[in-house]
């Protein structure tokens, strides 16, 4: 079990590493544009080019480049934003807890409505609710999640002056960002937990339960809640770089401060340190939300556990 | 038959399948009963309705397809079809417990042996009688799974197929049943795990001398344990009988093709008996005897009418026209 | 044992009420007849200004006109022609990302998976790699590099969706690998390449129509957002996604300008969506692609 999650550990650091690298070559070396030629004038003369290229060590060989961006970065410093003349590191850093906030708020609400919903559609297979979570979870799957915002925006905040729709600050500032954000996350649990219920509910241990007189409830609680949770965590893990995708059009819509809003402003402005601290950023958020995925299933297969 | 100590008795139960072709009859008015301590054999070749006369009898059709749509079956003198959901649910695993055929997949690979088993107990107000753990140690000791104090804590995929086994028939007779149903207990085992099972069914059996009803379609196992057979062709019984009678006079022509379709050591053969064709599809079966297109000695009432159930002597009955007065003729 | 022969006619009992999707397929083939005529259909080009009727509402509404059903944007455009010029866009874009991925993908799993040994090793390898690589980071790269465009969006799918592919068309691949046929045409001395193409290329053909009928679906989703986010097509093409951006700072008094388009969008998706639930249903019983 440790051996099983130090294994996994390493190997993110290990993703984290070759991401950092290959993110780096490809951005400053592969990259026709001069960033400085965006930061300055038109008309700055090649001097000024040149001494802005020696301040931010943009001169040198590119794999000495590498070294001194890798030196420095094990202290914390990752370069200053082209932009905005401040270390990238606190650009980004104070902009995480937004993100977070929304990412892992929508996260919440997709699975725990999902798997309700599609559990119980799975237990009561073809009644009403069945019929209509089936349908209503096509159309969600169907929508993309930007034109959802557009379409709260403009019933909930524009004719109705319900809820706020820009910026971040009290409750009802996360109402419509969570909720369009949500939306197909919980239609893919509802399909996914619906559809590994009844696979569950099928097999033959749970015959044997019922075999054994156990109540149906606690057949459905413990039997086929525990056995159909596995492929609903796997899915778990490939779910949350797409909602890290999905932070980037939500945050856009509703000018939410976060880390997805600030990406976009620096991928056009060719604000490359930043970029780079992002990337960063999103891989450990990655490396570390399939590690808690592992571990929730090792703690749920001893299968895995016992290896 | 013994009318006087039958624990179950079955009385013309049908159990249909609603599917979009059709109605399919997969159990098509049955009866027959077993009495105290019995072990029957339920015969017939896969797809005849064997393990859905036991998933009957249980009350565990698959639903909402299935449906048991007619018919009595009295345990103690109470139809159990009559019986609300909650009354069956206490009766399972207590007074008729079952074993499945595939010891890997009847236990749940990610919940405890220990958790499995006490299952038996928690639901059934037995916790009284001790503490849990100790229990399940003794299901396990009764049934002779090695170490069993250290074993209950283990999970089913630490275990082998034979003590798998062992551990879900510990679980059927844990609350000492009246009833047993055993569906292909040996059939997913090895050959020599297959006889160290049996053995201990009937072992199990002396010990607390409940009713065995012994699905299978393996003749040796019907031979080696059980007292009566029942033999079920396309969702009907078409012969029951002593197992001593059914060895030596098999009557119905499909059990006779059965018998000789077993190898029997020592004597030489070209080559092994069997039975031409293919069972009848249960969505339409035929209105005649179903064997009828199969059988060597048809005659033209077999394909019109079903055969009545003849008795040859009190308690050998069959289902055949070649035994019955319209035949004859 | 017959329980599970009884539950085999429940089965088919749920998958025959899966019948033909006669709605997704009705989506689809309205989607497919704009693709292919809309330049006919459409009444007005896709960027014909007409200046004097601007930001006009639909034809329902007070002030709207039979000329412009669905009404007109900022500049004038007749937003029922650009809906129907800009499905060409969407479709051609998730083509050509398929195309991409789907040829790297399948050339690879078809030698990973028949040749074996090391090079499969060594491919599969790659594949756990790639996929560690988050997609978003892959799409930051792309555009930083190219700029935004939709050869981007294509290259950027193209290089990132391969994996997935590899991975089936290998087990496919495998599979089939062990069956007599193969096994005959080896022993009757055909080539590795030809058994590849004219044996087992044909019998995965299947499989991949389900998984290309569900990945269109996805991909449009996918490339109208990167196009809403402004990374992929550019002004003033029609592609929905861009047009829903473009619509977005007027959504205070032109909602038809994102509502339309919206819609455009659910009802292709939806369309590919069941015609690609329902083939799986019927071309993989076996559901292994779940």
């Amino acid at each position: 079990m440790q051996r099983y999650i130090i294994k996994r550990f390493l190997f993110g650091l290990l993703t984290i590493f070759s991401t950092i690298t290959v993110v780096f070559f490809v951005m400053r070396g592969l990259n026709p544009a001069d960033p400085t030629a965006i930061m300055l004038p038109p008309d700055a003369t090649p001097e000024l080019q040149q001494r802005l290229k020696v301040k931010f060590g943009l001169d040198k060989p590119l794999i000495q480049q590498y070294g001194i961006y890798l030196k420095n970065g094990i202290v914390g410093d990752f370069g200053e934003s082209f932009r905005y003349s401040e270390p990238a590191l606190d650009l980004v850093v104070e902009r995480i807890p937004a993100t977070l906030q929304l990412t892992v708020s929508s996260l919440f609400f997709s699975v725990l409505i999902g798997m309700i919903v599609g559990i119980t559609s799975g237990v009561k297979r073809d009644s009403l609710f069945d019929r209509v979570g089936r349908q209503l979870s096509l159309i969600g799957m169907a929508v993309p999640s930007f034109a959802i915002a557009l379409f709260f925006i403009l019933t909930f905040g524009v004719m109705w002056r319900i809820f706020p729709i820009s910026g971040r600050g009290g409750l009802d500032h996360f109402v419509l960002p969570v909720v369009s954000m949500s939306l197909y996350g919980i239609a893919a649990f509802i399909r996914l937990s619906r559809s590994s219920m009844i696979e569950v509910l099928k097999s033959e241990y749970v015959v044997m339960a019922h075999i054994k007189g156990v109540p149906k409830i606690k057949i459905i609680l413990v039997h086929a809640l525990k056995n159909g949770c596995i492929p609903v965590i796997t899915i778990l893990g490939l779910v949350i770089p797409g909602l890290v995708m999905g932070s980037v059009v939500i945050e856009t819509i509703f000018s939410w401060p976060g880390v997805g809003n600030l990406v976009m402003v620096s991928i056009f402005a060719r604000d490359y340190p930043v970029v780079q601290v992002i990337v960063i950023f999103i891989s450990i958020l990655i490396v570390m939300s399939n590690l808690m995925v592992d571990i929730l299933y090792a703690y749920l297969d001893p299968r895995i556990r016992y290896q | 038959m013994q009318t006087s100590e039958n624990i179950l008795e079955l009385k013309g139960v049908k159990t249909y399948f609603s599917t979009t072709k059709g109605v399919v009859k997969a159990v098509d008015d049955i009866s027959f009963s077993i009495g105290r301590g019995e072990i029957v054999g339920l015969v017939g070749e896969s797809g005849s309705g064997k393990s859905m006369t036991s998933l009957s009898i249980m009350g565990l059709v698959p639903q909402p397809a299935g449906k048991t749509v007619a018919g009595e079956i009295l345990f103690h003198g109470e139809d159990l079809l009559k019986k609300n959901d909650e009354q069956m649910r206490q009766i399972r695993g207590d007074k008729i417990s079952m074993i499945l055929q595939d010891p890997m997949v009847s236990l749940n690979q990610i919940l405890s042996v220990k958790y499995q088993i006490g299952e038996v107990f928690r639901y059934h107000d037995k916790s009284i009688l001790g503490s849990l753990k100790e229990m399940c140690i003794g299901v396990l000791k009764k049934v002779k799974v090695p170490s069993p104090e250290l074993r209950v804590n283990d999970y089913p995929f630490q275990f082998s197929g034979g003590m798998c086994q062992r551990t879900i028939i510990g679980m059927g007779i844990a609350n000492g049943p009246d009833l047993l149903i055993a569906d292909e207990p040996t059939t997913a085992l090895d050959v020599t795990i297959q006889a160290q099972v049996l053995q201990l069914m009937k072992q199990v059996q002396e010990e607390t001398n409940a009713a065995i009803l012994m699905i299978t379609h393996d003749l040796g196992t019907v031979a080696q344990l059980c007292t009566r057979v029942l033999v079920m062709y396309a969702g009907r019984i078409i012969e029951k009988a002593p197992v001593n009678t059914f060895y030596k006079n098999p009557s119905h022509p499909y059990a006779i093709g059965l018998i000789k379709s077993v190898p029997v050591l020592g004597r030489k053969s070209d080559r092994l008996y069997s039975i031409e064709g293919q069972p009848p599809n249960l969505l339409n079966p035929p209105t005649g005897c179903r064997f009828a297109a199969r059988c060597e000695q048809a005659m033209p009432i077999c394909t019109q009418e079903y055969p009545p159930e003849v008795s040859l002597e009190a308690d050998h009955q069959v289902s055949c026209w070649l035994f019955a007065e319209k035949g004859e003729q | 044992m017959d329980t599970l022969e009884a539950e085999g006619s429940v089965e088919a009992k749920s998958r025959a009420r899966n019948r033909i999707p006669y709605i997704g397929l009705g989506f689809i083939s309205i989607f497919l007849f704009v693709v292919i005529f809309g330049q006919w259909v459409a009444p007005y080009d896709y960027d014909y200004w007409d200046m004097a009727n601007i930001t006009q509402p639909p034809v329902w509404l007070e002030g709207g006109s039979w000329e412009h059903i669905l009404g007109t944007d900022p500049l004038g455009r007749d937003v029922l022609s650009r809906i129907i010029h800009g499905s060409r866009y969407s479709l051609a874009i998730a083509l050509s990302c398929i195309a991409v991925y789907g040829t790297i993908g399948i050339i690879l799993g078809l030698i990973s998976g028949f040749l074996g040994g090391n090079v499969d090793m060594g491919i599969m390898r790659l594949c756990d790699l790639w996929m560690g690589l988050p997609p978003i980071i892959t799409a930051i790269l792309v555009v930083s590099v190219m700029g935004p465009s939709s050869l981007a969006i294509i290259v950027y799918i193209g290089l990132s969706g391969w994996p997935g592919y590899t991975r089936i068309v290998r087990g496919e691949t495998m599979s089939l690998a062990q069956n007599d046929f193969i096994r005959l045409a080896r022993v009757a001395g055909c080539s590795k390449f030809r058994i590849i193409t004219s044996h087992i290329f044909p019998n995965i053909v299947n499989t991949l129509t389900i998984l290309i009928t569900l990945d269109i679906g996805g991909l449009i989703i996918l490339t109208a957002t990167l196009s809403f986010l402004g990374l992929g097509t550019q002004p003033p093409s029609p592609d929905w996604g861009l047009m829903m951006n473009e619509g977005r700072q007027y959504i205070t008094y032109a909602w038809w300008l994102i509502v339309f388009p919206g819609v455009a969008i659910m009802f292709a998706v939806l369309g590919f969506n069941l015609v690609g639930d329902w083939l799986r249903d019927v071309l993989d019983p076996k559901q292994k692609l779940r």
